[in-house]
């Protein structure tokens, strides 16, 4: 028989042999980071609670998003896998932003001149994201989405990068194609379901950062009604049925259109008449209640982020461009976590969203217990007076000029205490 | 004996096998009573106690002085991730473990075969050699498979090449603007845009001034051209006079201002007055403030080296004197941000914070110039206190504490709590991986799933991955030594049960083999034992390769990408495309089956009933396929549910990894024991190696 020693010597080798062959499976090392820390200052720019997010242009602005995101400067700041969209087609990118979320974990950069062209910019960014893979499907390393051009797939693959095509003629065909591919993903149907109009995208964009935050199911109506596609989706959620989430007014999505939806489950609309209102509305919004049961076991609803309370963080974007506007979802997906705010298009502070924001400003408190609030800036339209007006709204209210100094009287005798209080 | 007549009516029913009265134990020719396996001796089993309890202890204290901030453990600073506690029970776990392991191999005396009985299994063969290989390949593949997670962690992986970077700004940490420390203090007026107060180029200057700036809420502009020149006395004056209210005086000393620096952020938010001293004389001015009105109390932020015990006891005349110090300039700064004194101090304990919305500002203590520039983030907008860390990579010590800290959620990773740092210096001060590490540090993450950190139920489950480790290692050696008449095969399969049932495994294997009687059946010895503990061995039989094959073959699929089909798209069938179903136990189930029926429980079929290698393997199929699938079944089960409705899922290089797989193993295990303890019963195997 062999001698034990040699076996577990066998082992130890073997062992040592893999992890070095998985080591030996890593990029080379690359440079970190050494430019100017006044560079570019003006695109990330900062104040007490804000630090804006931008680039040169919309490609740019995508690619700072991800870089915030994603140090890569280790294995485990790298995303799963990017998206590639093109920068023409806002349907298709805001129904896209569902699959950012875990488990695939992605960026959202661009493809350009009609879905034919990988810039320069998003190549780059792709080499120095280094996507994990999508362990979940192939070690898929990214998914190129909508009507993109073969050429694209293969000037990425010659960075040998693994890709994933999901493709569709048109956005609300996309909305079904994409759906059936997570449900796959996950073996289910989410029974979540946003609704947008076609018509009036500008409203969804809540939705969309909501979506690269939490990955529910999302599809479009047009102003003549509910097209086949989407009536598909939402009977796909059998057995169980959808819990649909309207992102539109009366005066886009009239009462017809939502009495015909109803017929597949739970309909809402998300409050609001402009883009403005409906986002700040969907920020406080909270839906709870049913999702799935059975005899005894549940799984609970819970849409909307809901917060009245301070401690959370936003994303404050003007509607204008839309490029700037739905690859912020990364924002939302990790980090801050934030939720969507807009500017009028002249790149104000709406009232409706300074009455919100009164709403979760902090209140001061001993800083071992003090919760902040903080925000992204989201491209160069929002101007820097909004954003000193916003950074005020957001940072501890009251600068307290009372007595912070030291103890207070009598206290002093219990004074050295350098346990565990706090 | 009850027994007995199982195995007595078990015998007659081999068959071929020449033994005519089986209660027989000794003087038969062909049954011969070879007396009680023992593992252990009275004697053994105290060393090895002993050796356990010292393995906790030393590990334990490690774990604790970590835990505690006061020992740094370079590299695995992710594992702090865990709730206070979790380090230090994980370390005791594995050093009793290792303990056990290293005192029962020393301490075991090696048994002898009797003279006559014979070779079990005799030599090797090529199918033995298969069987040898198959298993210790598995074997390392598990182990390189956990032993990559430690790896990963503690060599962090490449980072990319940088260059189309736009800036500095992450997540979690963003730099202030400014290459030098003049252009730190510009960015500030920039960030806050209220009233500036310019001061000269001076890090004690900025320490005195920053606490009267915070008073008057004006930011204070380091190094501003023009920037007051007044000379330290009159600042230290005009700032007594404001601040001379205050209970509390903070004293630096004027050297080596990296050590006044932490201080100076806490006196700044609580407009505490700071004042440079120089050994051995205490300045007119804080005599005069310290002489008049209530006594107050003295932090003195300086070590020994720069200020004496003797000095201190001077200033005693004038009040309670603390000292606030680590010669260690890190810790220097944590104990600052982690100390509080009834209504001073910012009191972030890393250990005992719940829902905690910390910021902070990082830079390096080589240049203070840094840190003292970016002093209005002491008081204004998301304020918090100084750390400190080295250029290139950030410091153990406050890597430890931000991994501790890092924000849990429960319900949304949108609930919060979150932190936040900005880092003051430039890229040769405060370096783009340093920055980086303190922002995959602070993420907010699933309490569970702490992702890249570990979480308290990771490490549990590592605690039981190393149960099991140290016990494959110790089953391995113990087995020819105490156990002469173990066969080849058992001698491996047990082991490998270890290594994937963890402790169940090491328990299992002692119920097995404490004191059995062995027996000769002629060509091989037999370990007499009752029916459940024959159903454990021969589940353990059937289970323990078929399950470590399965573990291998999860990993080798997670490694290389889980294959989805998109075939039944758009049907009812969808799901069956999905990785995490069908394909998988596809994958998992089929080649354990079939491995295990051809190199383990074929070939010892056929030694243990004489018969031909594939009559063996054909007897052993329907046992293994019957063991296997009831194995995944709960296996699969117990997965998904940890899994889907816990929240375990993990990928396979991270933390978590090991606890969903090896707690489903042991389910599998115990569902395997249903139908192996009927097959032990019909007599389709014996549970007797």
């Amino acid at each position: 028989m062999i001698k034990p020693v040699y076996t577990l010597l066998a082992v130890a080798v073997l062992t040592v042999l893999l992890i070095l062959g998985y080591v030996s499976a890593w990029d080379p090392q690359g440079k970190p980071l050494d430019i100017s820390t006044m560079q570019n200052k003006e695109l990330l720019e900062l104040t007490g609670s804000t630090a804006r997010l931008s680039g040169e242009d919309h490609i740019q602005t995508a690619i700072a998003y991800s870089q915030t995101i994603y140090a890569a400067a280790q294995d485990k700041d790298r995303p799963g896998a990017v998206v590639l969209v093109r920068d023409d087609d806002p349907a298709t990118a805001i129904a896209t932003t569902r699959l950012q979320h875990m488990p695939v974990n992605a960026p959202m950069l661009f493809v350009t001149e009609n879905g034919t062209v990988l810039p320069e910019e998003t190549r780059k960014e792709l080499e120095r994201l280094g996507p994990e893979g999508v362990m979940m499907d192939n070690n898929v390393q990214v998914y190129i989405l909508g009507d993109i051009d073969r050429s694209v797939v293969d000037e990425v693959e010659k960075l040998k990068l693994k890709t994933r095509t999901i493709y569709a003629s048109n956005p609300i065909k996309f909305a079904e194609v994409l759906d059936e591919y997570i449900s796959v993903l996950e073996s289910n149907h989410r029974q979540i379901v946003f609704i947008a109009s076609t018509d009036a995208l500008e409203y969804s964009y809540p939705a969309a950062n909501w979506n690269a935050h939490m990955g529910d199911s999302f599809a479009y109506v047009t102003p003549e009604g509910v097209p086949e596609e989407t009536r598909r989706i939402l009977e796909r959620r059998w057995p169980y049925y959808p819990y649909i989430y309207v992102f539109a007014p009366a005066s886009v999505v009239d009462s017809e259109i939502m009495a015909e939806l109803s017929q597949y489950g739970h309909v809402q609309r998300i409050p609001g008449n402009t883009p403005q209102e409906m986002a700040v509305r969907w920020a406080g919004y909270k839906d709870s209640g049913h999702k799935t049961s059975w005899l005894v076991g549940y799984r609970p609803r819970s849409v909307g982020w809901g917060y009245a309370e301070p401690g959370h963080n936003l994303l404050l974007a003007n509607p204008e461009d839309w490029r700037v506007v739905v690859p912020s979802g990364v924002l939302s997906h990790m980090g801050k976590h934030g939720f969507l705010i807009l500017t009028e298009p002249d790149g104000e502070l709406p009232d409706v969203a300074r009455f919100y924001l009164q709403v979760i400003q902090p209140e001061p408190i001993y800083p071992s217990q003090q919760v902040f609030n903080f925000a992204w800036i989201l491209g160069r339209d929002v101007s820097n007076e909004t954003v000193r007006e916003l950074d005020g709204l957001l940072k501890v209210s009251s600068p307290d000029n009372g007595n912070r100094s030291g103890l207070t009287a009598g206290n002093n005798s219990s004074l050295i205490n350098t346990g565990n209080n706090r | 004996m009850l027994t007995d007549n199982i195995r007595h009516k078990k015998l007659i029913l081999w068959g071929g096998v020449t033994i005519a009265e089986g209660s027989n134990h000794n003087g038969d020719d062909s049954s011969k009573n070879l007396g009680k396996s023992r593992i252990f001796t009275s004697k053994s089993l105290l060393i090895t106690l002993i050796g356990t309890l010292l393995g906790g202890l030393v590990f334990g204290l490690v774990g604790y002085f970590a835990e505690s901030g006061s020992l740094a453990i370079p590299r695995l600073e992710p594992l702090f991730a865990a709730p206070y506690g979790s380090v230090t029970i994980f370390l005791i776990i594995f050093g009793a473990s290792l303990g056990s392991l290293i005192a029962s191999l020393a301490s075991a005396g090696k048994l002898h075969r009797d003279e006559g009985a014979e070779e079990t299994g005799a030599g090797m063969n090529l199918n033995k050699w298969f069987t040898w290989g198959i298993a210790v390949l598995t074997a390392a593949i598990i182990l390189s498979a956990v032993g990559y997670i430690w790896i990963l962690s503690a060599a962090y992986g490449n980072g990319s090449d940088q260059d189309p970077r736009i800036g500095y700004t992450m997540k979690n940490v963003q730099r202030i603007p400014g290459d030098t420390p003049a252009q730190v203090g510009d960015s500030m007026v920039e960030i806050y845009a209220t009233e500036p107060l310019e001061i000269p180029a001076d890090p004690v200057a900025a320490a005195v001034m920053a606490p009267v700036a915070s008073a008057r809420n004006q930011t204070l502009v380091y190094g501003a051209e023009g920037g007051g020149q007044g000379n330290m006395d009159t600042l230290v004056e005009e700032s007594l006079s404001l601040l001379g209210e205050s209970s509390v005086i903070v004293i630096i000393s004027a050297e080596e201002p990296a050590y006044a620096l932490p201080a100076a952020y806490t006196a700044a938010y609580f407009r505490a007055p700071v004042v440079p001293v120089e050994e051995g004389s205490i300045p007119q001015s804080l005599q005069n403030s310290l002489e008049k009105g209530e006594e107050k109390v003295i932090f003195v932020a300086a070590p020994e080296r720069l200020l004496s015990d003797q000095f201190l006891e001077e200033l005693e005349a004038f009040g309670e004197v603390n000292r606030v110090a680590d010669e260690n300039i890190y810790r220097h700064a944590l104990l600052w941000a982690r100390s509080r004194w009834g209504n001073f101090g910012w009191g972030m304990d890393e250990n005992f914070h719940f829902d905690a919305y910390y910021n902070f500002v990082l830079a390096n203590p080589e240049t203070p110039e840094f840190a003292a520039a970016a002093l209005p983030l002491a008081y204004q907008g998301n304020y918090g206190p100084l750390l400190y860390t080295q250029s290139g990579d950030l410091n153990d010590y406050v890597d430890q504490y931000f991994w501790r800290l890092s924000p849990d959620f429960f319900d949304f990773p949108s609930d919060g709590p979150f932190m936040n740092v900005k880092v003051a210096g430039n890229p040769e001060s405060v370096s783009y991986n340093a920055q980086a590490r303190a922002d995959l540090a602070l993420e907010v993450r699933s309490f569970k799933n702490q992702a890249a950190g570990a979480s308290g139920l990771a490490l549990l489950g590592w605690s039981w991955f190393f149960i099991g480790f140290f016990g494959a290692i110790w089953a391995l050696f113990i087995m020819p030594k105490r156990l002469p008449y173990s066969s080849f095969y058992s001698r491996i399969y047990w082991p490998m049960a270890m290594l994937v049932f963890g402790p169940v495994g090491v328990l299992a294997f002692l119920l097995a083999y404490h004191e059995r009687p062995v027996i000769s059946t002629g060509h091989m010895a037999k370990f007499l034992r009752p029916p459940w503990a024959r159903a454990l061995s021969a589940t353990i039989m059937s289970s323990g390769i078929g399950m470590a094959l399965m573990i291998a073959s999860m990993y080798l699929f997670q490694f290389f990408g889980l294959p989805l089909l998109r075939t039944f798209e758009f049907t009812s069938l969808y799901w069956l495309g999905s990785p995490m179903t069908t394909i998988m136990w596809l994958i998992m189930v089929i080649p354990a089956v079939i491995v295990s029926s051809l190199f383990y429980m074929g070939p010892m079929m056929a030694d243990m009933r004489e018969m031909k290698y594939w009559g063996g393997v054909k007897k052993a199929f329907p046992v293994v396929t019957l063991s296997m699938v009831s194995a995944s079944i709960g296996m699969f089960v117990t997965a998904w549910y940890v899994m889907n409705w816990r929240g375990w899922m993990s990928g396979e290089d991270l933390w978590l990894w090991v606890t969903p797989l090896w707690i489903s193993a042991s389910a599998g295990f115990f569902v395997a024991l249903i139908p192996n303890y009927f097959m032990v019963k019909a007599g389709w195997k014996e549970g007797e190696m």
